[in-house]
């Protein structure tokens, strides 16, 4: 039972070191994962669960905080310039959705947004559809945190407005496919 | 590496930084053993997890505070528990220089609350 637990927690933290970068992955990476086995064998010997969880809340905590650091510190100027812009959109259009009871606007702004990005940056659209769509949940929990609320009666579920990620997918990956079928048209053209 | 730069350059070290340092002052350590030292020496107060100690090791090798050692430590017993594959790291002449500035650093703080009797001990009249 623990050797499998081992094994388990071992494939959970190898698939998230993929949050480090890719550097810093190959650098440290194979003894991270040797120091992380060494660790939760001896969490597992104490054979309670709240050891465990408190474990993993240890664990999730340093991967949070030195993941962001190491991807901030390996990030160029304009990949972050980049991501000021994506964050910004991404708080902008949340604004957009708390202040309307129409969803309309805000899926046209995500929709189309996410689509320039994917058709001139196709290379991992995702990382920019997902934080542009994660704006409104984003902005509806911190004004549900702060007390303040929408100027609508009918209030959304906070777990509704994580839908607003599926429009900012279907628009980035839009982009992409528009950009591979005008590069896979434009050679036969040529011809 | 910085070898050659001022160690007070560095100053004040970050709680993770320090405590490495000071546990490699004892000899070459790989990262677990780095981890259970700290915790030791801190009575649990100070945990690092694998992030912060490998980030901190990063920046530690580039400022030339500590590094790699090619080598395997020839006091370190082939046991089970011992594995080859681990990578031991040691404090360079500049870290150590680092460490000592750091030591003093704090021991001139913690000298200023005694100077001014906060602590309630009477200065010496010598």
């Amino acid at each position: 039972m623990s050797s499998c637990l081992l094994f388990v927690s071992c494939c959970v933290y190898t698939g998230l070191l993929r949050a480090y970068p890719a550097e810093f992955r190959n650098a440290f990476g194979s003894e991270m994962m040797q120091v992380f086995r060494d660790e939760c064998r001896a969490s597992i010997s104490d054979h309670s669960l709240p050891c465990m969880i408190a474990f993993w809340m240890h664990i999730l905590g340093d991967l949070l905080i030195t993941a962001s650091r190491e991807q901030l510190a390996a990030t160029d100027k304009w990949s972050f310039a980049v991501l000021c812009v994506v964050i910004s959109l991404g708080v902008w259009i949340g604004l957009v959705d708390f202040r309307s009871n129409e969803v309309q606007n805000a899926v046209l702004l995500i929709v189309s947004s996410t689509f320039v990005f994917g058709l001139f940056m196709p290379r991992s659209a995702w990382r920019r559809a997902v934080p542009i769509g994660l704006g409104v949940p984003a902005i509806h929990y911190v004004a549900m945190w702060v007390g303040v609320k929408p100027p609508y009666p009918v209030q959304p579920g906070i777990y509704a407005t994580f839908l607003a990620v599926i429009p900012a997918l279907i628009g980035s990956y839009a982009g992409v496919f528009v950009r591979w079928l005008s590069a896979s048209v434009a050679p036969s053209a040529a011809e | 590496m910085t070898s050659t730069e001022d160690p007070s350059a560095l100053l004040p070290l970050t709680p993770a930084v320090l405590h490495i340092l000071l546990t490699l002052s004892t000899g070459e350590k790989h990262g677990y053993a780095i981890m259970m030292e700290v915790a030791a020496q801190t009575d649990g107060a100070v945990r690092m997890g694998p992030g912060t100690l490998y980030g901190s090791v990063k920046r530690m090798i580039a400022t030339g505070l500590i590094e790699p050692v090619k080598e395997r430590p020839a006091n370190k017993n082939e046991n089970e528990n011992e594995d080859e594959r681990r990578r031991y790291y040691r404090l360079t002449d500049f870290g150590q220089r680092v460490l000592e500035a750091e030591i003093r650093r704090l021991e001139s703080i913690v000298q200023l609350p005694v100077a001014r009797k906060l602590l309630g001990v009477e200065r010496s009249s010598g």
